[in-house]
């Protein structure tokens, strides 16, 4: 596993679009937590987010062509892919029946997220984390990576500014740099 | 744009959350690509975010990453190219095909087999039905005339006339059932013996013994095939006797006395 820390992007692209079979296993190793903490974010349901995480792992696999680094990261690619699958799940009967839809158009507040007993994930970590970041960085942070707005469409969700979402957002990523790194 | 103020402009934060249009993002990858300073940046601010997402992961279960492993491996192992040249996979579907069509023909067979015998066996039952409706309106018929009989004995206008043996047959016995409202005659002649080859029995009526005038009363034909032997005769309003002679088949105009089985006056 250590080895998988310096591969480069580029080295892991290329394997993956020659389907070479270690490649899936160095992306799980890489990225599977990241994508199913996006996915849980917007789910929580573990047995779903599971699904999606699966399903997510194999459009990446079989899409592997359609990956176009001119158009950006390979992360960013595949953070796309598991917040769609994640999205799209929110849409469907099932996930409704549970009563668990998140209205996209007041997305819930990271904050509120922390306060409520659902939350099952590293709470301890999470919320000493948050208690840090302001709630308006916390907010920013959710709406442009997990929910996946564009910065257009946030900027008027949150009735900002184009330049205040952008510099907010990097605030945010600043603080979360500070903190976690 | 100078690098810090690149950098300070939040453009990446979005580059990296993919909240870009589709030509920023391409614009944005050319420029970290000329830059390895907005490279490192982006590596940065990615990691921060992997960092804080995973935050939000609860474990997960032990057996989905071998499950994924599986499933990729599936998928590239699977031909996906419709054009393929038959291989291994085909063939074998080829063959199961075959399997269910022959499968599939003798599946037929043993239906259409099943549909004629059921036909048959329809057949058999329609026939049936029809001999059961007819034997129920030969005893519907019979019921009727028994019913009718009946009624007409109960009637307290008929006569009820014991006609004996007169010696030519020990024991022979008939009675006869006269309404005089009606007129209508009965003639119970179960007591009988059958008539021989050739021969009938014929009742008669008398208006008068001495003299004696008899008058035909009709032949009691097809005796041995009646199973109660109870025969309608032709009518009369007034008649003082009764009796049977056996006559040769077709009857007489006139009794054969020889051959008076019995006789019975009307009381």
């Amino acid at each position: 596993m250590a080895n998988t820390k310096k591969i480069t992007e580029e080295e892991l692209v290329r394997l993956l679009k020659n389907k070479d079979e270690r490649v899936l296993n160095i992306l799980y190793e890489k990225y599977s937590l990241s994508l199913f903490g996006v996915i849980h974010r917007v789910l929580n349901d573990q047995e779903l987010s599971e699904e999606r995480l699966q399903e997510c792992f194999l459009k990446i696999w079989k899409n592997a062509d359609k990956y176009d680094a001119k158009k950006g990261r390979l992360f960013t690619w595949m953070l796309t892919i598991a917040r769609n699958l994640a999205i799209d799940t929110t849409r469907t009967k099932r996930f409704r029946e549970q009563g668990k839809i998140q209205n996209l158009e007041n997305s819930v507040s990271i904050i509120e997220k922390v306060n409520s007993v659902e939350m099952n994930t590293d709470e301890i970590g999470v919320r000493d984390l948050i208690k840090k970041l302001n709630t308006k960085y916390a907010q920013i942070i959710d709406v442009i990576y997990f929910q996946g707005y564009t910065q257009s469409e946030a900027a008027k969700e949150l009735d900002l500014p184009l330049g205040t979402v952008k510099t907010r957002t990097r605030k945010a990523l600043t603080l979360l740099k500070d903190y976690i790194m | 744009m100078k690098i810090q103020e690149y950098i300070d402009s939040g453009l990446l934060e979005m580059y990296v959350a993919g909240a870009l249009t589709e030509q920023e993002m391409v614009k944005v990858t050319t420029d970290i690509n000329e830059s390895l300073e907005l490279k490192q940046e982006v590596e940065k601010l990615e990691n921060a975010f992997m960092a804080y997402a995973k935050l939000h992961a609860p474990p997960i279960s032990a057996a989905l990453k071998a499950s994924i492993l599986q499933s990729g491996r599936n998928i590239a192992t699977t031909p996906t190219d419709v054009t393929t040249p038959p291989t291994g996979l085909n063939k074998w579907i080829c063959g199961l095909g075959l399997l269910f069509l022959v499968a599939s023909i003798g599946y037929n067979i043993y239906q259409y087999q099943t549909k004629q015998s059921l036909e048959q066996n329809i057949e058999t039952v329609e026939s049936e039905n029809e001999t059961f409706a007819n034997d129920l309106e030969a005893l519907q018929e019979k019921y009727n005339s028994n019913q009718a009989l009946f009624a007409e004995i109960r009637q307290p206008s008929t006569k009820r006339v014991v006609l004996a043996s007169v010696g030519k047959v020990a024991g022979a016995e008939a009675i006869v059932f006269w309404n005089t409202d009606t007129k209508n005659i009965f003639v119970d002649a179960s007591s009988l013996p059958e008539p021989p080859e050739g021969k009938v029995y014929q009742l008669w009526w008398m208006i008068s013994l001495d003299p004696l005038l008899p008058n035909n009363a009709g032949t009691l034909d097809g005796f041995a095939a009646d199973d109660d032997k109870v025969f309608a005769a032709l009518s009369t309003d007034r008649a003082v006797a009764f009796a049977i002679t056996l006559e040769p088949e077709g009857g007489s105009e006139s009794p054969t006395l020889e051959e008076l089985y019995v006789l019975g006056q009307v009381s």
